[in-house]
């Protein structure tokens, strides 16, 4: 099976694209009964107060996806910063047809991809990477000050911290494919256009991050 | 078996996947790991606290960003008078051009048999003054001068009257004016012959007389 890793594809657009467009009228429709479209619709009219609303919104949600895609705070806070700013720039571009969530996670996968494909982030992960493993070219998480043993109890909290874990030791693509299609309940098309790849790979990308979380994850499971 | 636990999977197959789960152990045991796998991520926080900081300096950058396409707004449409002012002058220009220049290029029509008053006034311009000042015959610059003063026998209200209003008198009394070429290239030729003789005369009239009268 053909690899798709993250440094198999150029720089993700990070200006945002209209992720599914549907013609159909009463689709139309219905995205307007949506308030989330009806919030975005008041941003592109130029409302800044709609913009802080749709910010306090969603930006917890961004937030917290960079983070798990980035792996690491202060960045994934850069990324959303990024993230609302492109929004506003490029309001225009949203069409009510598409889900704003999906919009809103589309882009910021972009934005966190490349911030995975930084020449800095790169130099780190070569310092940090002993194992010489293709397959992971962010290199391995940092370690986890709070990673507990089996022994000692898997708490619901404990395993979060575990599934964070596995998460962010996965290869980006795979990262963001499980991530869009679990969190944000993308379907795999919409995850397709958002990774810029076909669905075939989307597929194909989540099953390899489920077996390799399975794997991690087995004693906690 | 991951489509069939997002029910993403047809119908026939996840018939033959079910008729498959009941002879095999091991997919079944695989199923249910995976299922216990998208139930702990489905329980995994998915929004995180947003900092006070992070909020006001996101705010900040897109008020900025308003504020510039703002001026950028005001800017295109303090532009955009000034180019709607400019349409219908530049169209004026176009078309007072386009008339001259029509009126200017048009050849001496053919012939015609009739030598009358009437056939003399439909003639244009450029041929009438051609046949005051033969082009094979003249110098370029005699051939402006000629044009520019033409014989006291042309008549000069009807080629006023075949050019369009507005242009000015000497183009309108002799319109190869614009279009004597070799003129220009005399001009320079002209003013360099000028500069030399000023120069010559520059010298002469800074040489002190004692001078001169030394030399001879």
């Amino acid at each position: 099976m053909a690899r798709v890793g993250a440094g198999e594809v150029p720089e993700m657009p990070v200006e945002p694209v209209d992720p599914v467009p549907v013609a159909d009228p009463a689709a139309v429709a219905r995205a307007a009964a949506d308030p989330d479209v009806a919030l975005m619709l008041r941003v592109q009219a130029g409302d800044q107060v709609a913009f802080q609303e749709l910010f306090r919104k969603f930006s917890p949600r961004i937030l917290k996806f960079a983070r798990r895609l980035v792996g690491n705070e202060a960045r994934a806070e850069e990324v959303t910063q990024d993230v609302f700013v492109q929004v506003f720039r490029f309001r225009d571009r949203y069409r009510p047809e598409s889900r704003l969530s999906t919009w809103l996670f589309t882009i910021t996968t972009n934005f966190c991809l490349n911030e995975l494909r930084r020449p800095e982030r790169r130099l780190r992960v070569d310092l940090w990477d002993t194992r010489g493993d293709e397959e992971r070219p962010e290199g391995p998480s940092l370690p986890d000050p709070y990673a507990v043993t089996p022994e000692d109890g898997a708490s619901s909290r404990e395993l979060a911290q575990q599934i964070d874990t596995a998460i962010a030791a996965l290869p980006p693509k795979q990262r963001a494919a499980i991530l869009l299609s679990r969190f944000d309940g993308l379907n795999y098309q919409d995850v397709a256009a958002a990774l810029g790849c076909t669905e075939g790979a989307v597929k194909a990308l989540v099953f390899r991050a489920t077996q390799s979380l399975k794997q991690t994850l087995k004693d906690y499971l | 078996m991951v489509e069939a636990l997002e029910a993403t999977l047809s119908p026939r197959r996840r018939r033959a996947l079910d008729d498959h789960l009941v002879r095999c152990a091991s997919c079944r045991a695989e199923l249910a790991a995976t299922e216990r796998l998208f139930g702990a991520l489905d329980a995994l926080p998915m929004e995180a606290p947003v900092p006070v900081r992070l909020e006001q300096a996101t705010l900040r950058s897109v008020r900025l960003l308003a504020a510039e396409e703002e001026e950028r707004r005001v800017a295109r449409a303090q532009r955009f008078p000034w180019f709607r002012l400019a349409v219908p002058a530049l169209a004026a220009a176009a078309t007072v051009a386009v008339a001259l220049v029509a009126t200017l290029t048009s050849g001496p029509e053919p012939q015609r048999t009739g030598s009358g008053p009437a056939a003399t006034a439909a003639k244009p311009g450029p041929a009438r003054v051609a046949k005051a000042a033969p082009r094979s015959t003249l110098e370029p610059s005699a051939r402006v001068i000629a044009a520019a003063k033409p014989s006291p026998h042309e008549a000069r209200p009807e080629v006023a009257s075949a050019a369009p209003s507005g242009l000015p008198v000497e183009l309108t009394q002799a319109p190869d004016l614009l279009f004597a070429l070799p003129m220009l290239h005399n001009l320079d030729k002209l003013e360099h012959f000028e500069k030399i003789q000023t120069t010559v005369l520059d010298d002469d009239i800074g040489q002190p007389p004692g001078d001169a009268d030394s030399n001879g």
